[in-house]
């Protein structure tokens, strides 16, 4: 049997095996390897898969009173970081389409910025103004005689939320924008106050938007590693993506299985839910955006509203950056901002320590290779799934996007298992590294390239093969050509991505493969906070330039996270 | 001679049966058009003659080559059947040059024939020295003949239509609808039109084939489809007759129709109708109106004016029946008249068409 057009197996005559059932095949095998087989190695390890079926893992993982503590810490921060989330982004959404505030351009460019820098960076930011000796920490001290305790659960909780509260931003934004404004008006006509608008026409309308954007964010924080080890490791307070770094640091392996089990069935449950939403159908009607909705007049609110908004977008996006930018241009940290101490020293030392040189061109290899091999593996993806009738197409498609609510630990985890033993023995090689990867980031290039995919009618390919062309020349000459710019954008996004990895690479590195994101994680004590900041930077403007190529594609910049 | 031939087709989706052993035939040069509703299976038939669809049994054949059956499946890339899709699909990233010219170089057609044969077929479409448009630069109109031109330039056996109109302004669909008839004679291809829109298919087809729910139920040119509808479906879907139901029967040896309600109406005597329950049309135009007998009282319902006609709408007992009359002497909603029916037709198969319609 070989596969046909539209996917339909007929009987086996005079051909040899088609391009296209070679491209499938290619997919559901990488997929079944890379994805499905080291996740169920994992879930069948938790439950003592060589000794025979047992709980006696979980009854372990229960009976050490930490693991309670850090599943309690998990859902308390990600719950309340979630919350403040919502609560911003809805407000700034609405402030900044419905209202007459100004600057909205601005806003929207800061709030972007905000979301351009990795979370963990930002924390590096945060560290210095709000740490132990941090300048405002220091200034609140001499003041008022009382400092901010960033090392704790709500210092997590408060920088998550600023580092996702974007992705709510925009989800209610975009639906706001989206919703029919002769909607709220045939209800204002009916006689609602603007309030009863508000409360019972216009947020139903965008409410499967925030939550779905809301269970992504949870999704998100609940594997959020790198900012929970930073701030919660030096006060001891653990999370479950911590407590499973610490398990497998101790060689427990069995232990960071049922860890990484329980944690997944709360991301998992956020990841279903947020299907559940979106797959509900969509009850916002897109209009011909022929007129927009009458802005709000703040009036006297005006004035102070659009301050709190500055300062909060600015306290937010741009002092945290500015702290980095500063540190990585002193000699050394906490020394004023004058001439004689301005160094460019740090930058040098990024190409001149063999360390960091290294760990810049691993990422940029590693990154560069998961960034092609998922864009592949998601173009065939979707393309499976929105142009062929295969049976099993859906279960490809959540298989590629499950990784998703797969936090980066519990990955890592489930790649040791995999990879450890040969015949595929990819542990201690950089390969690894580049699996965990392409899997932990296809979900992301996935979500794009099938938003481009169904943009195109199918028949655009037809016309060709009806033309006369093959199956794979007519891809290759409409298909890919149209597809180009959301292929691009697949690329950038999954190497910015990868380029500013951490859990995956910490867990999964050795020596010779350390990346960017274990450098700027674990070595601020041997190269200095200096150096690191001076790193940080350079991510960050690569991370910016890479969103710039973005745009210029016209690709939906946005569509990430 | 015999270019398309189909023998059982059958095609499910899931639980729905898009196409119901279906056959046909179609002769050269011949322009057919396939009309039904929408989800009757018109779309996947034509996609099953192209390749784009693969049905789940029966024959198909391409002036006697096998294209399709249990064992044989020919790629659309080797059928040579040219269609021309709903929304064009013309390719947004090639210039009007590009998307006419690529079946021909897919076939490595030397540049200078290429070039020479675009240029006459965008001449034969009425587009020349557009080449260097971009589809987004075009009107629907335009659009519509470069699809048009993409599908003819590679001189295919055949030429499918999927609703190609659809998009266009009541005035453009006209002036295609000429253009179409006048490409087919002047290039004797044999097309395949595919449409829900009954004066659409009248006003093009020689043949008309009506399908329903995965079955072509009638085949023939549009008068005897338009006169002498097989089944109600069909005759429902032609619209603008009057469907009338009752009982034949026969009194003072004429034949007469009993109708609901107990009324009567004579019958033409020419039709051979046995006694028992039977359907008529009654053409809105084969009904006359008058303000006095002999004939069946009615009450005028309601009136509208067409230009060129005015339609009523009588009560006549509890039958709601459609008259159409020329604009003159004008009646006005209320008003009691006489009716009286020149001539009516049963429906019913009476005699096969010489091909196309298999008994089922």
């Amino acid at each position: 049997m070989v596969s046909n057009w539209n996917g339909i197996m007929i009987a086996a005559e005079r051909r040899r095996p088609e391009p296209r059932a070679i491209a499938m095949g290619v997919a559901i095998v990488a997929l079944l390897l890379f994805v499905a087989y080291p996740l169920l190695l994992l879930l069948l390890d938790s439950f003592g898969a060589h000794e025979g079926f047992t709980v006696a893992n979980y009854l372990k993982a229960f009976a050490n009173r930490q693991n309670y503590v850090a599943l309690a810490n998990s859902l308390y921060t990600s719950a309340g970081a979630t919350l403040f989330a919502v609560l911003i982004g809805v407000g700034m959404a609405w402030l900044i389409t419905r209202t007459d505030i100004p600057f909205k351009r601005g806003f929207r460019g800061l709030i972007f910025l905000t979301f351009l820098t990795p979370p963990y960076i930002g924390t590096i930011g945060w560290v210095q103004l709000f740490g132990r000796a941090g300048y405002i920490n220091t200034m609140l001290t001499q003041v008022l005689g009382l400092s901010i305790e960033l090392y704790s659960l709500e210092g997590i909780i408060a920088v998550m939320a600023v580092y996702f509260y974007p992705l709510i931003f925009w989800a209610t934004a975009n639906a706001l924008e989206r919703t029919d404004p002769t909607l709220e008006d045939a209800a204002a006509s009916s006689g609602g106050t603007r309030w009863r608008v508000l409360t019972t026409i216009t947020l139903p309308l965008v409410l499967p938007s925030i939550l779905s954007a809301a269970a992504l964010v949870f999704i998100h924080t609940i594997s959020c590693f790198a900012v929970a080890a930073a701030l919660g490791l030096p006060a001891r307070h653990y999370v479950l993506a911590t407590r499973i770094y610490a398990a497998l640091s101790h060689y427990d392996v069995q232990m960071a299985c049922a860890l990484s089990v329980i944690l997944v069935f709360f991301s998992s449950g956020a990841f279903l839910l947020q299907k559940a939403i979106l797959g509900r159908g969509r009850y916002i009607t897109t209009t011909s955006r022929s007129r927009k909705p009458e802005l709000v007049k703040l009036g006297r609110w005006r004035k102070p509203v659009t301050v709190a908004l500055l300062g909060f977008t600015f306290f937010t996006a741009i002092l945290p950056l500015l702290t980095i930018v500063s540190t990585s241009l002193l000699k050394a940290w906490g020394l004023p901002l004058t001439s004689q101490n301005l160094t460019l020293g740090n930058y040098l030392a990024i190409f001149q320590n063999r360390l960091i040189g290294g760990a810049l061109r691993n990422s940029l290899v590693f990154a560069t290779f998961a960034a092609g091999a998922a864009t592949l593996l998601s173009s065939l993806v979707a393309y499976i799934s929105a142009r062929t009738k295969l049976a099993g197409r859906g279960f490809l498609d959540l298989l590629a996007t499950f990784p998703l609510a797969i936090p980066g630990p519990v990955l890592a985890t489930a790649m040791i298992l995999a990879w450890i033993k040969p015949p595929l023995a990819l542990y201690n090689t950089p390969w690894i590294i580049i699996v965990a990867y392409i899997v932990a980031f296809t979900p992301f290039a996935l979500r794009n390239l099938s938003g481009s995919l169904r943009a195109f009618d199918p028949a655009l390919e037809e016309a060709a093969w009806a033309s006369g062309a093959s199956w794979l020349r007519g891809l290759r000459d409409i298909l890919l050509p149209l597809l180009r710019p959301g292929m691009l954008t697949s690329f950038v996004l999954v190497f910015l991505m990868g380029l500013r990895e951490i859990p995956l690479s910490l867990m999964l590195h050795t020596q010779g493969t350390e990346t960017v994101g274990v450098v700027l994680f674990s070595f601020r004590e041997t190269i200095g906070v200096e150096t690191v900041s001076a790193l940080a930077v350079v991510v960050i403007l690569i991370t910016v330039g890479g969103h710039l190529i973005v745009a210029k594609l016209g690709g939906r910049r946005i569509e990430v996270g | 001679m015999i270019q398309l031939r189909i023998e059982g087709l059958r095609k499910r989706f899931g639980q729905v049966i898009a196409l119901d052993r279906l056959r046909l035939e179609t002769e050269r040069a011949e322009l057919l058009v396939i009309l039904g509703p929408s989800g009757c299976g018109k779309t996947t038939l034509l996609r099953s003659i192209a390749g784009l669809e693969r049905p789940d049994l029966g024959e198909i054949y391409l002036e006697d080559e096998m294209v399709f059956s249990k064992n044989i499946f020919v790629p659309p890339y080797k059928r040579r059947v040219g269609m021309v899709f709903q929304n064009y699909a013309l390719w947004p990233h090639m210039d009007v040059f590009g998307n006419v010219a690529y079946s021909l170089k897919v076939k490595k057609v030397s540049n200078r024939e290429v070039r020479r044969r675009v240029g006459e077929i965008l001449k034969l479409v009425q587009l020349p020295g557009l080449e260097r448009r971009y589809p987004h630069e075009l009107s629907g109109g335009q659009q519509q003949r470069v699809a048009l031109a993409r599908a003819l330039v590679m001189e295919p056996r055949l030429l499918l239509l999927d609703e190609p109109l659809s998009n266009l302004d009541a005035n453009l669909r006209e002036e295609v609808r000429m253009e179409l008839k006048r490409i087919q004679g002047h290039t004797g291809i044999t097309m395949i039109y595919v449409t829900h829109d009954q004066a659409e298919a009248m006003a093009l087809a020689d043949r008309i084939g009506v399908m329903e729910s995965g079955r072509l139920i009638q085949l023939g040119p549009p008068m005897e489809i338009y006169e002498r509808p097989e089944t109600e479906f069909v005759a429902r879907f032609i619209g603008a007759s009057n469907l009338v139901s009752g009982e034949v029967g026969e009194q003072d040896g004429r034949k007469i129709l009993r109708l609901q309600g107990g009324m009567e109406v004579p019958l033409p005597g020419d039709l051979k109708l046995l006694p028992g329950p039977a359907l008529l049309t009654i053409r809105p135009e084969e009904i006359i109106i008058a303000r006095d007998g002999p004939g069946l009282p009615a009450t005028i319902k309601n009136a509208t004016y067409l230009g060129n006609a005015i339609e009523y709408r009588l009560a006549v007992g509890n039958l709601s029946l459609r008259a159409r009359t020329s604009p003159g002497g004008a009646y006005a909603v209320g008003d009691q008249v006489f009716v009286r029916v020149i001539r009516s037709q049963p429906i019913g198969p009476r005699r096969r068409h010489r091909r196309g319609l298999a008994p089922h």
